[in-house]
């Protein structure tokens, strides 16, 4: 790839190369975990990865047993999100964000801990001056109380349908196509003949220019 | 890149897992005995790269190595992006096991683009057009994952359309990491090993599966393969 003649390159690509690989972090995996635990009148869901890394600016929703999901906030920079219950649970949290979700495990508020935090929210009614000394930050979101009664019907996505469907078509196309071409025109072998006598034939030009130039230094 | 569950509508998970089960069925079919090991072994090599992370600003990115998976397998590199995705998406939560199909069908197309330029290019010929074929075509490759998956984002995510111009952005930088990698791993095999690139597909289309069921003896694909 790079000449015998230039040793400078020839040693500078591998320089450039690791110190592509300088910055590399330690292997980690995507795994999200989560924790909840009661502070104050309000529950904090912290979600993570392996590594202990925040995950932040997930989307974070909140499912119950009676209701539909509803969507709570995002994750803060140490990747938590805090809310006040008002039912009495349980609750699910599923945080969600690009290739990052823990669907499949969402993180479970239990009554218990519901319960905890109600009566923590009942005993800074009952004492609001302490309550308000105490008081952090505010939260986030509330969550959803009991499923509404009916819901407006909401027309078919038509729109949406079709564009899923064109897009799945035509990439599923183009791939097709193109794993056909190429299956269709694999690249030559080594101990294929053709390649074979190619590259006799440019063993053979460039012998012609190393003796036209052995012939220009040694002319006798 | 890949996109988690419940992001995508049913109406493009669905069809998702169709296409992308075209995609691996036309890989099986053109898949020869000898060429099993090179598929398993590029097949880890796309789930172990998916684990290393290079911090980016606010961000982190990781190298995807489908243009070279594509680069060495050809057509049958969507059997093996196909089984890194799913067990990527079971062991390491990354990607949704729902969108697969989508992920899959991002995938291969980038692979399959990184083939095509490799071929065009003509990289087999020496070290140097390997180097060139290799860097053109893994970045072109992550240009068209991150497309498709933009597409995939704006169409479907209703929620993550914002995201989807971030993912495009983010890997901006990547696809060059990403073509500078695949280009000198191309040199270096051009030099060491160049048959890797020849990938022993079955031209005729017809897989064992379909040779034990119809009884037909195996025929081989090159004189080599006849010869052992």
């Amino acid at each position: 790839m790079i000449p015998a003649t230039r040793p400078f390159l020839r040693n500078l690509l591998p320089a450039a190369c690791l110190l592509v690989l300088l910055p590399v972090s330690s292997a980690r995996a995507h795994r999200l975990h989560a924790e909840a635990r009661v502070l104050d009148d309000r529950i904090r869901a912290e979600f993570f990865f392996s590594d202990g890394l925040p995950a932040r600016g997930l989307q974070v929703v909140i499912e119950t047993d009676a209701g539909p999901a509803e969507i709570l906030g995002q994750t803060d920079d140490q990747g938590a999100i805090a809310f006040r219950p008002t039912g009495p649970g349980p609750f699910r949290l599923i945080a969600r964000g690009a290739g990052h979700s823990n669907a499949g495990r969402p993180l479970i508020i239990s009554p218990e801990m519901v319960a905890e935090a109600l009566r923590a929210a009942e005993t800074a009614t009952s004492r609001p001056a302490a309550a308000e000394a105490s008081s952090g930050p505010e939260p986030q979101a509330p969550v959803p109380g009991p499923p509404p009664g009916r819901r407006p019907a909401v027309p078919f996505p038509w729109r949406e349908v079709l564009a899923s469907l064109a897009f799945v078509f035509l990439l599923t196309a183009f791939t097709l196509v193109l794993m056909r071409a190429c299956a269709a025109s694999p690249l030559p072998r080594k101990d294929d003949p053709a390649a074979l006598r190619a590259e006799v034939e440019n063993l053979r030009r460039e012998l012609e220019v190393l003796r036209r130039q052995v012939g220009r230094r040694d002319p006798s | 890149m890949h996109i988690a569950d419940d992001i995508l509508p049913l109406s493009m998970t669905l069809p998702g897992f169709l296409g992308a089960g075209l995609v691996v069925a036309d890989g099986l079919r053109r898949l020869a005995p000898a060429t099993v090991p090179r598929v398993a072994l590029m097949t880890s090599a796309f789930l172990i790269c998916s684990l290393i992370h290079v911090p980016l600003g606010p961000t982190s990115v990781h190298l995807l190595l489908h243009g070279m998976v594509g680069i060495i397998l050809g057509p049958l590199s969507g059997l093996a992006i196909a089984v890194a995705l799913a067990l990527q998406a079971v062991l390491i939560g990354h990607g949704g096991i729902t969108a697969l199909g989508v992920n899959v069908l991002c995938m291969t197309a980038g692979a399959i683009v990184a083939r095509t330029v490799f071929a065009v290019v003509r990289g087999h010929r020496s070290a140097r057009w390997a180097f060139l074929g290799g860097f053109a075509g893994a970045t072109l490759a992550v240009w068209v994952s991150a497309l498709a998956v933009y597409a995939a984002l704006r169409i479907g995510g209703d929620e993550f359309r914002g995201l989807a111009g971030v993912v495009l952005l983010a890997h901006a930088p990547i696809s060059v990491i990403e073509g500078l990698v695949a280009a000198s791993a191309a040199a270096f095999i051009v030099r060491v090993k160049p048959d890797l690139f020849t990938v022993v597909w079955d031209q005729r289309r017809t897989c064992d599966l379909h040779r034990t069921l119809t009884n037909r003896p195996r025929e081989h694909s090159t004189p080599a393969e006849a010869e052992a």
